[in-house]
């Protein structure tokens, strides 16, 4: 595999060719989106993802919203 | 290799890699508590539920293909192996991305994990 140089400040460069166990399944995702180029593979698989996501954010919200029906309305996202 | 890096294992996935991981000095851990989630097949319960769960939707929880753990083991330089190679996307989404990049890479890359590789 070949090594891409990016100038340094930008992180550890395409999700292809990081390697190294810096990268976990906690990080992969956030990285990758802040990739400043994704190879065709990449930026496939993380578009479907992310539309993937999206939904399922949408019909999560959809359900807190409905649930205690009435003019609640959910406060997700930042309970952590 | 894997040395105090904590493993969520689908029930999808074979007991030789898990062993593999453990070997490397990978501990088996919950999938909250784990630093990676390896799965053989999305459409496994077991790995459904991470896809269905807060950390996937908010990016914290990517789920790969337990083939990296096969492909470490037979590569040369075992930190040499991308991770990013072997995402594993929901399986509902699998046939539109092989529509745009052909199939994924675990699955080209079967049979060179397979240490034979007799032609090319
Ligand atoms: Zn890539």
């Amino acid at each position: 595999t070949p090594i891409a140089k990016n100038t340094k400040q930008q992180l550890p460069v395409t999700g292809c060719i990081a390697v190294g166990k810096s990268l976990n399944s906690r990080n992969f995702s956030k990285l990758l989106h802040c990739c400043p180029y994704q190879c065709d593979r990449h930026k496939a698989i993380v578009e479907a993802e992310d539309r993937y996501k999206s939904e399922l954010r949408k019909s999560l919200i959809c359900n807190k919203i409905m649930e205690p029906f009435g003019k609640t309305v959910a406060v997700r996202q930042q309970g952590r | 290799m894997f040395q105090g890096q904590r493993g969520w294992f689908c029930g999808s996935v074979s007991h030789d890699l898990r062993q593999f991981w453990v070997a490397e000095g990978g501990t088996i851990s919950d999938p909250r508590a784990a630093d990676f989630l390896f799965s053989c097949d999305a459409s496994h319960p077991d790995t459904l539920r991470i896809y269905q769960s807060l950390d996937y939707i908010e990016d914290n929880a990517t789920v790969f293909h337990a083939y990296y753990l096969s492909a470490v083991a037979n590569a040369e330089i075992k930190n040499s192996v991308a991770l990013g190679h072997f995402i594993l996307p929901p399986a509902s989404l699998q046939k539109e991305i092989r529509r745009k990049i052909g199939s994924f890479i675990w699955e080209q890359d079967q049979h060179f994990l397979i240490e034979k590789q007799d032609e090319v």
